[in-house]
This record gives structure tokens, sequence and C-alpha cells, in this order.
């Protein structure tokens, strides 16, 4: 049987699965060109092991024909030579014909496929029309195929088939392997390994990885790494990286570039982890090696099958790549230049292959970084990779810090760059000015700046050249924006110079610019580094602890400047600078920079009457907003805008258009449009243009920025006008005699303020004085803080405090009547609490204060003679959960209300956990018996006066909602129903209580049978 | 176990983060920040293509090496994130759904619970 040789290659089959004919001979050559055509046309299920679903695949055979030396020898498991399945093709029909020879011919060939443990075998019986027609009447047509079924498949029906119609049908393939069920697989056994599962023939792959050359995606099979496999000497990383390469391959033949970035993600990460599983000893920084040259191929393998646009669509799936290449750090260099082995040669000739950038990196530390810029730049934009060396070559080559050979060095190679980049794409790279030279001095000619139409204006830059040699500028441009309206005085020119303007001079300066650390430029040298030693001597003996040199001045060479990116500071963008097409330009071509200062003179238009303010130089001083609107994965559509809130701080200036950019992800403009703008007091509202995804747009606002010259003034009017802006939390504390008032205030502004002299007072003439206790004069109080402020109420002894102070918070002033005071005792016997045994709360209740006027009226008193009886409730609550309270953990206490009077009462609690735990708390109220009618409240159903209840318990106590209105329900016994009214309780009003124990804590040791701990008490 | 929990409101500020080494917490709320990126990019899809709209597990959103993060959303928009140790391969995909179910039972307990203001950080002792 000729094999497919003449069929052209196709990447997805390069090895067929092998199929084996016996039998008729004959028969299956006159089927075989049709087979062979239906076969991969034909989808077939395929059932996969380890419980994946089942897919469709489409597969090619390749038929041959039998003979005993295709079996596979003992021990051999290569799976190119193995015949995959056996089939039996025989046209009989003839049952005494069957007996004759066919059975015996089928009888050998079974045996001998069992004797070389061959399984997947499959017999076909075609009904040609012809055959039938002629024995159809003699025996019915499905007693050969029972007697095959008998003779041979037993329980087995599906291995004989029968083909009536031979050019439809085709017979089904047993199941294969494909590189994905392969990793599926290994990664199964690698994780059974990992948890223990003894498979020896993985050991091979935990040998330590000596090689980290990265994937290797040219060519379709990595034969090197094939034959690695075969050998038995691949690594993980090899055998991961031969079958990624083999599905890479298959994805990009199926057109899907982008599943093989998100596969090539997951490979790199789950490589990275099966070797940690694996415990697989790895030089440091060689994972790192591979992952980054893994990911620099699979990109570039991408960028080498589609085109930009299509890149630039799918970046979203690229991303992820060089995010993680960017990732890693390469600073290891020595040992891992041997372990990249040698480059390919299908890429040795390649001037960008990940290899030669890796390996170049690798040798020179300079050379690393600058990889990892580029890498870095890649991620952001795939396509400017250099714009971001090139700029950080401008500030390295301007900075005066660096040795002159180092400048000279960068500066060469920003020229040379400049000279070799291909402009065939119009790809321009504009870099900011400031980190090549500085603007000095603006001068204009005449020197009131105002000319005749017609007549020249000619505006003379002083520029400092911050290079260490002379550059040869092709272009030197100012854009300068011109306006009509106040172009009408007598129809001159004026060019004002923005807020420095000197129009009388006609000279505007410029200051140095404080830029990141020293001054760049020597002679005007930044902030000096004010230095003291410090020196740190032991309290004791004077011995020196630590000598050291420490900077005052940290905070002015250090500062950087604001990183708001929005406003457009030249020197604060890393990105290419976009000359802005809007505006008119000034432009000077073939300028020589020398280092130092240059004179450069333009000649501004003056075609039309107007006013034209130098706009980049007006960008400076921050007058202009550049919004950028980045679309995402959003595309802009008709009739969206953008709402500005306009902020006190910065008014925009009113205009209703302003020309906008719309740019692609990698910066490149797509399109000019112009936005309408409709503003508003509160809000300014901008129409933005139609955009596509993953673009940007880029637009300009003019706006003032005012400098509040009393930033504080509204907030602190804010704050005595009780705007809900500023909450004020008062709170009054009391301790018997001593009374103290808490006030807080709550900043919740974006701005940080300074309060100082703090002071209450009170204007009812009470005669009370209110003693600070607040330490600072100043207080700082920061965006979302609170600052607690305390006075203490100072009053003689003698005289109670007034019952009521109105101020402008009041606040209701009454005597301590009662202190709770609880002391938590172990069990007799035991030195210390432990947790799971059980302690004594005792609590002692005593009254502190003489019968009060207003006391009186309460219902909550009985009167026994000339002694009044209080009937009190008190309640145990725990909210933490510590403690248990075994028995009740509340009940009724009547005590007479005489100074001194004490109850005390004792109940069992069992601790929870170990540790200084604080006491429960203990609750103290008023206990209103049913009978009486409530004051406040008139008869209300229960429901309603459940509600009354608990609002006061809120007031009073804010963590104990939810208790105690669980106890406020067990107290009446069942659910309070419409019906008599229930006894009440009413808690006691502010200060009234003192509970001595709040806060406490006592210590409990773990219990010493741990079991306890899970007895469950409720 | 996950080593980072998150809840995050409709309009993408946190609502519950917890995560259980917490000496690194900032790394994780990071993470989490990141990958709410791809829960929006994940949900506007399935706005797209109208799949099945009552799934609401998003899969696997973020892996780095060290860490997978996937995702949930409600149908309220509510998003959770679990951030699990990539080394630990016992957790699939069953067992992520399962770990979001069970977040979701109890993020629907704290919605009942009448003191809970919708929108506030949840509290969990």
């Amino acid at each position: 049987m000729e094999p497919l040789q003449e069929k052209p290659i196709i990447y997805t089959m390069e090895n067929k699965p092998i199929v084996t004919c016996a039998g008729d001979q004959a028969l299956f050559t006159s089927l075989y060109g049709s087979l062979a055509q239906q076969l991969p046309r034909e989808p077939m299920e395929w059932r996969r092991s380890y419980g994946r679903a089942s897919k469709m695949i489409h597969l090619e055979a390749n038929f041959v024909q039998f003979k005993e030396d295709l079996l596979p020898k003992e021990g051999n498991q290569s799976l190119l030579t193995f015949p995959f399945l056996h089939i039996y093709w025989t046209d009989c029909c003839d049952s005494e014909l069957y007996k004759a020879s066919v059975k015996d011919d089928m009888l050998r060939w079974q045996s001998l496929l069992r004797g070389h443990g061959s399984l997947d075998w499959l017999i076909v019986l075609v009904e040609s029309d012809g055959k039938k027609k002629n024995k159809t009447n003699i025996l019915p047509r499905t007693s050969i195929m029972d007697k095959i079924r008998n003779d041979f498949c037993n329980k087995q029906s599906d291995r004989c088939v029968v083909l009536s119609d031979p050019l439809k049908d085709s017979p089904r393939a047993q199941e294969s392997w494909n590189y994905d069920e392969l990793d599926a697989l290994f990664t199964q056994y690698v994780l059974n390994f990992g948890a223990g599962d003894g498979a020896n023939w993985l050991g091979s792959f935990c040998a330590p990885v000596c090689s980290w050359n990265g994937l290797g995606l040219r060519s379709p099979i990595d034969m090197e790494k094939r034959e690695q496999i075969q050998r038995g000497q691949a690594s993980l990383l090899d055998l991961r990286s031969y079958l990624f390469s083999r599905q890479c391959t298959l994805l990009l033949f199926l057109q899907r570039p982008w599943e093989v970035t998100q596969r090539a993600l997951e490979l790199l990460h789950n490589c990275v982890q099966e070797l940690r599983l694996l415990e697989v000893s790895v030089l440091q920084g060689a994972l790192d090696c591979w992952v980054f040259l893994s990911c620099l191929e699979v990109l570039q393998r991408i960028e080498g099958c589609c085109d930009r646009a299509q890149l630039e669509a799918n970046c979203t799936h690229t991303v992820g790549l060089w995010a993680y290449a960017s990732e890693k750090d390469l600073n290891r260099t020595v040992d891992l230049l041997a372990g990249l082995g040698t480059e390919r040669p299908e890429t040795a000739f390649s001037p960008l292959s990940p290899y030669k950038k890796l390996k170049e990196a690798l040798s020179s530390v300079a050379q690393c970084q600058r990889l990892l810029h580029q890498t870095k730049d890649g991620l952001l934009v795939s396509l400017t990779i250099h714009t971001s060396y090139l700029q950080t070559s401008a500030l390295l080559a301007g900075d005066a810090n660096l040795p002159e050979d180092k400048r000279r060095h960068f500066c060469q190679e920003i020229l040379t760059y400049t000279n070799h980049v291909p402009d065939s794409q119009g790809h321009k790279v504009v870099l900011s000015m400031s980190a090549f030279a500085q603007l000095r001095e603006l001068h204009f000619r005449p020197a009131v700046a105002t000319v005749h139409v017609g007549a020249a204006l000619q505006v003379e830059l002083q520029l400092c050249s911050l290079m260490p040699i002379p550059v040869q500028l092709e272009q030197l441009s100012v854009s300068v924006h011109f306006s009509l309206e106040r172009g009408g005085v007598g129809g001159g020119i004026n060019a004002g110079g923005g807020a420095k303007a000197q129009h009388h001079t006609g000279t505007v300066q410029f200051p140095m610019e404080t830029t990141y650390g020293p001054s760049p430029d020597p002679r005007l040298p930044g902030p000096a580094l004010q230095l003291q030693a410090v020196l740190d001597r032991s309290a004791s003996d004077h011995t020196l602890n630590t000598a050291g040199v420490a900077c005052k001045n940290v905070h002015l060479l250090l500062r950087r400047r604001g990183s708001s990116a929005s406003l457009d500071t030249p020197s604060n963008s890393i990105s290419a600078v976009t000359v802005d097409d809007g505006a008119q330009i000034l432009k000077t071509s073939g300028v020589k920079l020398l280092p130092g200062n240059n004179s450069i003179v333009f000649t501004a238009p003056s075609g039309e009457p107007g006013t034209y303010t130098l706009r980049q130089l007006c960008a400076s001083v921050g007058r202009k907003v550049k919004l950028a609107v980045v679309t995402g994965h959003y595309s802009v559509k008709k009739g969206d805008a953008l709402q500005l809130s306009n902020t006190d701080a910065m008014v925009l200036l009113h205009s209703s258009s302003c020309p906008a950019q719309i740019l692609s992800s990698t910066g490149e403009l797509v399109g000019d449009s112009v936005l309408s703008i409709q503003s508003s007091e509160k809000v300014t509202s901008i129409a933005l243009p139609l955009a596509p995804p993953y673009h940007s747009i880029e637009f300009r606002l003019e706006v003032l920025s005012h400098i509040p010259a009393l930033p504080l003034r509204p907030q602190i009017q804010r704050l005595t006008n009780g705007e809900p802006h500023h909450a004020q939390l008062f709170c009054y504390l009391t301790f018997v005699h001593r009374k103290y008032i808490q006030v807080c205030v709550q900043n919740v502004s974006e701005m940080n303020f300074h309060l100082a002299e703090l002071s209450l007072t009170e204007r009812e003439g009470t005669m009370l004085e209110l003693q600070s206790l607040n330490g600072k004069t100043r207080q700082l109080v920061s965006s979302q803080q609170c600052l607690f402020c305390v006075w203490e109420l100072k009053q003689s002894p003698s005289r109670f405090p007034p019952p009521c102070l109105h101020c402008l918070f009041s606040f209701s002033f009454s005597p301590t009547l009662y202190s709770v005071k609880a002391e938590i005792l172990p069990s007799p016997g035991a030195k210390h609490c432990h947790t799971g045994s059980l302690c004594w709360l005792e609590v002692c209740i005593t009254r502190l204060a003489e019968l009060s006027e207003a006391e009186r009226e309460d219902t909550g008193l009985t009167e026994n003679g000339d002694d009044y009886i209080a009937k009190m409730l008190y309640e145990v609550v725990d909210d933490s959960s510590n403690w248990a309270v075994c028995g009740r953990s509340s009940g009724l206490v009547s005590m007479p209300v005489a100074v001194g009077a004490t109850h005390r009462l004792q109940m069992e609690v069992m601790p929870l956990f170990a540790g200084n735990l604080p006491f429960p708390t203990i609750k103290l109220f008023k206990y209103l018996p049913h009978f009486s009618t409530p004051t406040i409240q008139p008869e209300t159903d229960g429901c309603l006066e459940r509600d009354s209840v608990s609002l006061l318990e809120e007031q009073m106590e804010d963590s104990a909602s939810i208790h105690s209105r669980g106890s406020v329900l067990s107290l009446g016994g069942s659910e309070p129903v419409r019906g008599p009214p229930l006894p009440r309780r009413e808690p006691f009003s502010t200060g009234q209580v003192f509970y001595c124990s709040r806060g406490r804590q006592v210590l409990v040791l773990p219990g010493k049978d741990d079991h306890l701990l899970e007895v469950n008490v409720t | 176990m996950a080593v980072c929990i998150a809840v995050i409101a409709k309009e993408n500020y946190p609502l519950y983060i917890r995560s259980v080494p917490t000496e690194n917490e900032l790394k994780f709320h990071y993470t989490v920040h990141t990958s709410l990126d791809v829960v929006e990019e994940k949900i506007s899809a399935v706005g797209k293509a109208l799949v099945d709209q009552r799934e609401l597990y998003l899969g696997l959103l973020y892996p780095t090496e060290d860490y997978k993060v996937y995702g949930y959303v409600t149908n309220s928009k509510v998003k959770f994130v679990i951030v699990v140790d990539s080394s630990n391969t016992s957790l699939r995909d069953n067992e992520i759904r399962s770990m979001f179910r069970k977040l979701h039972n109890s993020f629907t307990d704290v919605m009942c619970n009448p003191f809970y203001n919708p929108g506030d950080p949840i509290q969990s002792k």
C-alpha cells in the first residue's frame, strides 16, 4: 500500500496513526481512495480519560498492509511506529466460503495480534450490491455477520461492522493521543507525584535544570528536543517546551494566535509551579531567564504571523506576557550565560532574536537595564519601544552628576538613534525639551511686544543646553496660541508672556525649575546639602552607640514634582511629547545647540490681528489642563459626554469648543475633532467624539487655578454652621464630682487643616469654669480624621452643677446616683480563673446621692414610710461572647434610696477563652412596674412600646442593641401582644450610673481539660 | 484555603477584604484591584455574547506566578474575588465554585440583616 506521500504536507498530522489492513487486499484497495479522502472530513468523538469532556476531532490515518513485523516488539513503546488499529477486511457473504477459508485467516490474524498484545482490532464486512443480489435469497445476510460475531467478538459486538454502502461510511478510529492530551496527562502525573504517588519514570524529570534556553517556536517540530525526549534526557522544561511548541504550531495553523499567548502564560506559570512542586534544583535566576526568553519568543512568534493592526487590536492578549516578562529581574548575570546554550540555527541570522537580546543583556548591566526598559516599554506601548529609552538617555546625558564620558555616550546614543530611525512609517519620536535644555529667558523685540499687522515680531529665547556636546537640531518649535478676543486694540499684535509677563522690558525670565534631586545644571546648584553629624551616646556610660551623618533638608533634595499627570508639565511626562498641532507654531530650522547658554530668535507671524500667547511657556505655569480620556474596551459612542465637577480652587475658562486629538494605543494620531463644551456653575459637560476602543482622546482645557487666600475660613464656617460635612459628636463624661466634655471634630473634607486656639466657653453666665485638657495649641486635623478635645468642668465641690446648661449643645447634668462595681473571683480553692471552670462574678451597687427632687417624681420608686425603695433591673451582657453567664443574667434589685446603701449580687460565670478577658458589661435600668402609667408615653401597644425602649437604649449604650432587645422580650415572659401594658425598664440618663469596672480585664488561664472548651452553654 | 477574599461593591469599592497572611495585605489589595479590570471585561463580554446569564462564576481572572485569582459576580453586580495560592493543587474549579457559593450565601445573609446598610463595609468577627 502506498503511503500518502503525494499529498501536500499538512501541519496538523505529520505523523498519522498507523492502521494495518489484513484480509482481502483487493477489496481494501478499491475502497482506499474514498476512505482516505472521507476520513479526515468526518468528525468523530474522542472520548478522553480522566473524566475530561469528549471532543469532536478530525483524524487522518496511515493505512498500511498488515505485516507481522509491524507489530510492536516487547518493550518498544515508540508512538510513531506504533500501529494503533488493525482492521480485517472481507466481503465474504457466503457461509460456506467463510467456514472454508475466511474464518481460518481471521483466526490466524487474531492469534498474531494477541501474541503481540495488540487489542485494538476491527473486522469490516463489506457488502456490495452485486454480490448481495446473487446470494441474497439463499441465506439471510446477517448470518455471516452473526457468525463472525459469535466466533470473534464475544460480547463486543461493535468489533465487527457491516458496510453496506462503503462510499459513504468510514470505520471509526479508536482513541489516540494529541498534544493537549499528553500535556494534561503529564500534568496529572506531576500532581500525583507531588502528592506522594510514586511514578518512577518521573524521576528523570526531577534532575537539576541545566538549560534554560526558553521555548523554541520557529520550526514546526523541534527535532532536538524530540530526540532528547526519546533518549530520556529531557528535563521537565524540555518536555513542556516541546509539547508547547507543537500546540503552538497547531494553534497558529488554526489561525488562533491569541490562544497561543493565553496558553503560553498558563504554561509558564505552571512550569514554575511544577518545578517548585517537584523540588527540582534550579540555579537562581535561571527560571527567570527561561520565562523571560519564552515570553519574548512567544511574542515574537505572534508578531511574526500577525500584522500590526491585528496586534494592536489584540494587545489585551499580549499584555499579560509583556507584564510577566517585565516582572522578571535579570540581575544575576554570572552563571546564567552557560545555561543558555548555543543559539538555535534558525534564529542565528535574525538580529532581534530573544536569545541574542538576553545574552547581550546578561553580558553587561547597562544592557540589561536597557533590555528591561525596552520590555517595560513594550508593556505600555508595544511599538514605541525606543522612546522611553531615549528619554532616559536624554535625562542621563543631561545629568551633571554623571561623569563627562558617560554623558557624552548617552548623548551620542540619542543622536545615532535619531539618524538610524527609519521614518518610513511616519513614526517620529519627539522628546520633551526639558531633559535637553532649559528655557532661561524670553525677550521680545520690539519690547512692547505689540506690532502692526505685517510687521515682524521677534522672540529671542535664551536656552541653556544641558547636553555635554553640541547638538544639531533639525527644528526648534514654539507653539503659539492665537485668539481674536482682545485683538481689537488698534489691530496690533500683542504677545503676552503669560503670568510672568513684564511688558515694559519685553523680557520674561524663567527661574530655574527644581527637578528631582540636585539641580542638573552645575552653574545653578539646587539646595545645598545640609549635613549634620549625629552621635548617639548611651545614656548611662556615655559610650558611643552609633555615629552617622544626617541630612537635614532631605525633603527639599528628594522632593519630586507633583505627580498629577494631568497637569501638563513637560518635564514630567516620560512618554513622547506630542506637538500640539492645533496651535500655530513658530519654527526655526537648523539650529546648533552648544553646551551652555544659547540664544535663538524666532520671528512671529503677524498675519492676523489678535492676541498671541506663547503657549508652551504658559503651560509650564499650569494654566492648561491636559485631559486624556482612555477608552479601554469601551468605544465612545455618539452622545457620550464627560462631566467635570468644578471645584472652587480651579475655574474652567469658558469656551464653547476645544480641539481634541484621538490617539491610538501606540500614541499615533488617528483623528482630530472639536469638542463642544457646555458649562454651568457646578458642572462642565464635554461632548466626546466617537472613538474606538483602546484609544485615547486628548484635549486641553484652560483653567485658572486660584489659591484661596484664606482656605480655612469656609471650612470653619461650615464647622460652626454645623453642616453635615463636619460631624460634631459631643459626649459628656462623668465621674462622681468630676465632669468632662468631649468634642469630636471630624474633618470630612479632602483638605488638612490646623485647629488653633481651641476653646469652649459658655454664655449663660452660670459661672462654670471649663478647663482645657488639650495639650497643644495647634492641632492638625488631617483629611477624614477625627480630633478629640476634652474640657473639664470645674465646679466647687459644695455646689451641684446647674441641672441643665443651655448652650449650642445642651446637656442635662445629673448627679451620679449609683456606682456599679464588679469583681470576678476564681472558684474557691483556685488561684486563677480557668477556661471552662466556674468563677464568681460579684456585683456591688452603691447609692451615692441623696434623693433629689427630680427623682421624687420618678415612678420607679416606691414609698415605704419615710424611705423610698428604688427598684432596678440589672443585666449582665457579654457582647464579645467571652463569658457564659450561668443562671439568670438579669434580675430585679430593690434597695433603699440612701447614701451608702449597697446591694451585692453574686452569680456564676464561666470564661470561654483564655487570656485577659474584659469583664462582661453590667447594666442597670430603672424598673417601671406595669401598673404605673408611663409618664412620657401614654397607653401604647406592645410593639410601639418596645420600639421606644430600644430607641432609648441605643442612645445610651451603643453596643447593646440586640442583646437588650432580646431581654426585653424575655422579661415580658412571652411575645408582646396587644393587651395590658407590660412592666418596662428605662435606662438611667447619662452619667447617673457610674460603672467602676468598665474596661477592666481579668486574667483567665487555659483550662486543664481541653474538651471542656467544647461545652455548649446557652 | 484561599489566601485572600474580597467582596467588591457594584461601584467597585471594597466592602470586605481579608487576607490570611496579614503582613502582606497591600499586595493582595493590589491584586484584587487589578483583577477588577478583568471582571469588567468579562461582564461586558457576557452582555455582548448573551451567553448564559445565570452563570455567576467568572472563572480564572488573572493568574500570576504565585497566585490564582478567581472571580464571581452576583446578579446585583457585586463582585467576589478569591485569591488562592498557585501551589495549592487540591483546589480545582469545583472547589473554587463551592467556595464562591458559600461566600454568596454568607453575603446574602449579611444583606438580610436588617442592621446592615447596603453599601457599608461588611464586618466580620
